[in-house]
């Protein structure tokens, strides 16, 4: 990357040497570097920038403009005039070649020693949108955008404290990206912090492409299935996560934060649950967890009882199962496997395919096929309405890593269901559960608050009490300080008409 | 280096899976699923015949419903003998109903229990019964509702009649605990063939695992009082009008009988307690607790008065006591305790350990003594 | 040798004890257990019980005075301070052997479980196979997963026990009477067989160190004993209540038998599942059971903790092979009986005096110090 000059100090020079020197042995001939040379009572000046990577207004304006208006010509007397804060004088070739990469126009006085350039880059970001994957029905709808001044200032402007404390690290030996850590100083656990910048320091990747990527280097065991580090879109998220005590990773140019360490629980929580009064909160946080089990439970034991347990079917649905599946030519397991892919294939093109298509693609796959291959005896109609209950509950999951988890997870789940009954079920849920309690999000324990037990935490994580009586922080976060506020005091008992 | 252990765990299980030796799976559309028996012993040869009610799925004929007839020595032959007859594998796992004929009840039918409760696979919930008449012919009964099988009617008609209170449930599970229970004998429904449907008729006494006699549907009510407790019963009493003539309102005619008066109870909630009084002399005292609404009269009678009530109640007391003398004296005539007489005086007598046989010798003896105490709660919304 | 170092992230709560300990003690042995212990005391069982309950109290009471007196070491820290490191290493071999005998008698009982119940034509091997892979997989994760899966797996079985409502009822009240029949020999024949049923608490010798906060050790180790002993008087009790005399004596698993009867509207047959389920009862006995063999043969012969892991799984798939037979599982279940009333609860009474002389004289060395 970096070019060696034969000269340790290139300055002065001429206008067009310069020009002609940066653009040959810096820029390889490239087309889309731009000059302009100015005259003033016979001294001549060359602002010197990369076409498309400065903002037009700021060059013209302030810049060619302050120049061509400002008496006296000395870089001394450019730097006051020139109203522009990231200013820099350099007096070799490399470093300006650097400059003018990330934006900047570059200024140079005929025969001075030094070199001028100031920082005007052009920033393409898009304006804060409704959040796409993780959409809320109550609550603030805001999403990230993927430029980190823009998350930054949507994290600042939420949790207006000094306590919040945000360290920059550069990642990426090929494109460097800026990676930001943002606590809360006073809340959030030293150790968590600690390991999390070692992690991130001792990184030594070409290129992180994404926040989502990000985690991909960092976890703690990246042949898990599960996600280990929330990624999430919603800076209220974000931000509450934060005041928990967890810690949160901005990437630049990615539209999602980061936020670790995670219980699996946590990643069946939304926002939403705060925002709405605490039974209903309880109840979708309940029903959620629940439909996580539906969805991994229910097609299995389809499997298993039609296959080997014929004895738990009850004699009601005995008939009406048996007669649907007479016409079905594959052995249970097959036609679960069929039916379930069939479902993911409907979802995957309908992820795929434009929005308004999507929407079309849903229909015929979900009505037209469904309804087809029951009449076609491809499988039976008790299953269609399983596979379709399962796959509606595992879109419940508000991570969207974690559904995917969950729907993928079932077909390991199928075939031993398959293949060994319900011990073989049972064995599938043993290992997963074993995996649960092995695995660690940042050191900390992810199957908490179930293992390390933490009834504390209950209400933190699977159910929801009103806020004035979870006035505590989840103990799993081990945050510096454990109170969001003081207990408030209980009201006089009073009898029933006092 | 943890993880690759793990990784390494995964790949070898996956590799064990690939070359295990499979499981034979039991698809159920390839099962003949059985949900009835019934026995019956062939009078010319040692075998037993039996009458297999199971579904089959077939694509094309919505009911599943078969009946294979087949015969062997002992109950998995039968099985066997019937899956020569069908292209399905015939499995016992959702087997509900048991039915024995009576030439087999009459003998005994514990032999044939025993493969029941040595298989894992067969439900301890299934009902067994005794049929009076060749099961074969009971289980060819065309008439049985809207039941997908005869199996699943004959289940669900005793599984109404025990709900109701009406008869004394039998469950595998409890034929087999009153057998083995010391000083008490179980008790079986009686199913009859009438207009081409199954019903039950009476219920059945035996002495151990033979049957020795019957109750008929009215006295059956006696033998629950004291087998078990009632808690919504209904029972239908016949008195003498002329003991209430002082309180009848206005006389009716009556055209099944004049001198009857007819006195339904519903709502009946029962409580008895036999206690050994005398363990020599072998006397006992029952304890009675009913009450229950009058849910019909046949004659328009002032019930909200003291003395009609009053009079109502000891004669259902009279009435009550009668019968039961009457039905625990034919139990001991036939020296079948099903009331659980001997379940007592076994607990009385500690020490001594009685057998069912002794019992059986004990049983005819017996002195009962009754204390039953009436009580009318309610009597509608007519006076 | 004797002090054992241990890093703080890998202790754990006292309060697991109460888990550990319970899951321990559960395992194959309550399914058979009322009829074992009906054919002995009869109605009396629950005297037996009181009986054996009130001898395990005493015993952990025991065991936790005599780790009490050493901080931070096991059972063969403790021996090999007191009686030389010979005779530490051998009682520690010997408790080796024992407890891999106790993990064999798990796996085949539970085999014979799934090969009774549901799968009569499954392979022993595979069924073995399987529940090792899950051990090992478990145990590699150290002592913090081995409780972990414990306590997880407690929490996935506990809720069975809510189950016993169906069959209490339909209890049969004059099943319990007459009461206080039984001799003292039948009684005392019966506290033999609960004790038999109620071993696993001796893994307490080998899970001290492990224990964050040692002044609680004692008061859930002595929780987890009671409520071991209310859990078998309760499904006991039940069983009695349940069955007739006869019928009782006569059902080898009674627990299981008396699942046949819990249904649910869309789930006919419990027991099939509750049978399968049991796998994760028995899995907190096999995992501690390894862990506390690869743990301590570490300690007595020093190689590295996972190759004996290795090697024990690996022995214990193939002596598996081997005892594939109703005849090996009652002769292991016995030895295990009859070592565990030796080695569970007359050895710690027999180091008991050791453990007072060495309190005393560590208190007069205090005081001749002052």
């Amino acid at each position: 990357m970096k070019r060696r000059f034969k000269k340790s100090c290139y300055f002065p020079c001429k206008l067009e040497q310069l020009e002609q020197d940066l653009k040959n042995q810096y820029f390889q001939a490239s087309p889309d570097l731009a000059s302009k040379i100015i005259h003033h009572d016979g001294k001549r000046c060359i602002v010197v920038f990369i076409d498309y990577l400065v903002d037009k207004d700021h060059l013209y304006d302030q810049v060619v403009g302050e120049i061509q208006h400002t008496p006296s010509w000395d870089h001394e007397t450019f730097k006051d005039t020139i109203p522009i804060t990231g200013s820099k004088q350099h007096t070799e070739l490399n470093p300006i070649g650097d400059e003018l990469l990330e934006g900047a126009a570059c200024v140079y006085i005929e025969g001075e020693k030094d070199c001028l350039t100031f920082l005007i880059p052009r920033v393409e970001k898009r304006e804060p949108d409704r959040a796409e994957t993780e959409s809320l029905i109550f609550g603030p709808k805001v999403s990230f955008t993927e430029s980190m001044d823009t998350n930054l200032n949507l994290v600042h402007k939420r949790m207006d404290t000094s306590s919040l404390k945000v360290e920059k690290f550069v990642i990426g030996n090929t494109v460097p990206t800026e990676v930001r850590i943002v606590y809360l100083e006073d809340i959030a656990n030293g150790d968590n912090v600690k390991e999390l910048r070692d992690r991130l320091s001792v990184l030594n990747v070409d290129d992180v492409l994404d926040a989502s990527t990000l985690t991909q280097y960092i976890e703690d065991n990246s042949y898990s299935i599960f996600p280990q580090f929330i990624t999430t879109e919603l800076p209220d998220r974000f931000c509450y996560s934060l005041k928990e005590g967890r810690l949160g990773v901005l990437v630049d140019k990615s539209a999602s934060g980061v936020v670790t360490p995670a219980s699996f629980f946590s990643f069946f929580q939304t926002t939403e649950d705060n925002y709405t009064r605490w039974n209903m909160g309880a109840f979708t946080r309940l029903l959620r967890i629940i439909a996580m089990f539906i969805s991994i439970t229910l097609t299995p034991t389809y499997v298993a009882a039609l296959t080997y347990h014929y004895e738990i079917i009850p004699d009601a649905l005995l008939v009406s199962l048996g007669h649907s599946r007479t016409r079905v030519p594959f052995p249970p397991l097959l036609e679960a496997l069929i039916l379930e892919f069939l479902i993911e294939l409907i979802r995957e093109a309908g992820a795929r395919l434009p929005t308004k298509v999507g929407q079309t693609m849903g229909i015929v796959g979900g009505i037209v096929i469904g309804q087809a291959v029951v009449q076609a005896g491809f499988t039976s109609n008790i299953l269609i309405i399983i596979v379709a209950l399962s796959a509606l509950a595992s879109f419940t999951t508000p991570s969207y890593l974690m559904g995917s988890a969950i729907r993928i997870i079932r077909f390991p789940l199928m075939i031993f269901a398959g293949l060994w009954g319900f011990v073989g079920l049972v064995f599938s849920f043993a290992f997963i559960a074993i995996h649960l309690v092995k695995q660690r999000s940042l050191n900390r324990p992810y199957f908490v608050p179930v293992y390390p037990f933490q009834p504390r935490d209950l209400d933190n994580s699977i159910f929801r009490i009103p806020f004035l009586h979870s006035n505590k922080r989840a103990y799993s976060n081990k945050p510096k300080k454990i109170q969001r506020f003081p207990k408030p005091k209980k009201p006089k008992k009073s009898d029933i008409d006092e | 280096m943890r993880k690759t252990n793990c990784l390494g765990i995964i790949l070898s299980f996956f590799i064990l899976i690939t070359s295990s030796s499979c499981i034979e799976p039991n698809i159920i559309e390839e099962l003949g699923i059985v949900t009835a028996y019934g026995f019956d012993q062939n009078p010319d040869t040692q075998e037993i015949d039996g009458t297999v009610v199971l579904y089959q799925f077939n694509p094309d004929i919505t009911d599943a419903s078969q009946i294979i007839h087949s015969s062997g020595a002992t109950f998995d032959t039968i099985r066997a003998n019937a899956n020569k007859q069908s292209g399905y594998q015939i499995v016992n796992g959702q087997l509900q109903t048991l039915i024995f004929g009576p030439t087999i009840s009459e003998e005994g039918i514990f032999p044939y229990l025993d493969t029941i409760e040595r298989n894992a696979a067969v439900s301890d919930m299934l009902y067994v019964a005794v049929a009076d008449q060749p099961t074969r012919d009971l289980m060819s009964a065309s008439n049985y509702e809207e039941a997908p099988n005869i199996g699943i009617y004959l289940h669900r008609l005793i599984e109404t009649a025990v709900k109701s209170e009406v008869i004394v449930s039998s469950t595998f599970h409890e034929f087999m605990r009153s057998y083995f229970r010391v000083g008490l004998d179980p008790v079986v429904p009686i199913l009859t063939v009438e207009d081409n449907k199954v019903e039950v008729n009476a219920i059945g006494m035996m002495q151990n695992d033979v049957l020795v006699g019957t109750l008929s549907m009215d006295e059956i009510f006696y033998a629950r009082l004291l087998r078990d407790r009632f808690k919504e019963g209904r029972v239908e009493l016949t008195m003498n009008l002329d003991d209430f003539d002082e309180y009848i309102t206005q006389y009716v005619n009556d055209p099944r009988s004049e001198d009857d008066l007819h006195v339904v109870i519903d709502q009946l909630g029962s409580r008895a307690s036999i206690n050994v009084t005398d363990t020599e002399a072998l006397n006992f005292e029952v304890d009675i607790k009913l009450n229950g609404r009058v849910i019909e009269l046949s004659q328009r009678i002032n019930l909200d008065e003291p003395g009609p009530l009053k009079k109502m109640e000891s004669e259902i007391e009279r009435q009550i006591e009668e019968n039961l003398i009457e039905v625990v004296g034919r139990s001991q005539e036939l020296g079948s305790d099903i009331f659980g007489f001997g379940v007592q005086y076994n607990n009385a007598t500690r020490g001594q350990s009685l057998t069912t046989d002794d019992w059986h010798d004990l049983f005819p003896n017996i002195n009962v003594n009754y204390n039953i105490d009436v009580e009318i709660k309610r009597f509608g919304i007519v006076q | 040798m004797s002090q054992l170092q241990i890093p703080l992230d890998q202790k754990i709560k006292a309060v697991y004890l109460f888990i550990v300990l319970h899951t321990m003690q559960i395992g194959v042995g309550i399914a058979g257990y009322p009829r074992l212990v009906f054919m002995e005391a009869g109605r009396d069982s629950w005297i037996s019980i009181i009986v054996a309950a009130i001898v395990l109290h005493l015993t952990i009471a025991c065991i936790v005075f005599i780790l009490n007196t050493h901080k931070d070491t096991d059972l063969h820290g403790i021996l090999t301070s007191w009686f030389g490191s010979f005779i530490g290493k051998l009682i520690t071999l010997v408790f080796i052997v024992y407890f891999f005998i106790m993990f064999l008698s798990v796996m085949l009982n539970y085999i014979e479980f799934v090969q009774v119940f549901i799968f009569p034509q499954m392979s022993s091997w595979f069924i073995s196979a399987a529940l090792l892979t899950l051990v090992l997989y478990a145990v590699l994760g150290g002592i913090r997963v081995a409780v972990g899966a414990s306590i997880v797996f407690f929490f996935g079985s506990i809720w069975m026990l809510g189950l016993l409502t169906e069959p209490i009822a339909l209890l049969d009240y004059d099943g319990y009477f007459p009461m206080f029949e039984a001799d003292m020999r039948a009684i005392l024949e019966g506290a033999k067989i609960t004790s038999f049923t109620i071993l696993g608490f001796e893994l307490l010798w080998f899970l001290y160190p492990y224990i964050h906060d040692k002044s609680k050790v004692h008061r859930y180790s002595q929780l987890a004993m009671a409520f071991t002993i209310a859990m078998i008087t309760v499904i006991t009790m039940v069983s009695i209540g349940f069955y007739a005399q006869g019928q009782l004596e006569s059902k080898i698993w009674p627990l299981l038998s008396m699942m046949k009867i819990i249904s649910f509207p869309m789930f006919e047959r419990f027991d099939i599942l509750a049978v399968a389920l049991w796998m994760i009862i028995i899995l907190p006995n096999l995992i501690l059971l390894a862990w506390m063999l690869s743990i301590s043969s570490k300690r007595v012969f020093g190689w590295k903790q996972k190759y004996f892991l290795y090697l024990f799984v690996l022995i214990a798939f193939i002596c598996q092979y081997h005892f594939d037979n109703r005849h090996y599982v009652n002769m292991f279940t016995d030895y295990v009986g009859q070592a565990g009333m030796y080695l569970g609860f007359l050895f710690p009474f027999l180091l008991l005096p050791f453990a007072i002389y060495k309190r005393v004289k560590g208190k007069k060395k205090a005081n001749a110090k002052n």
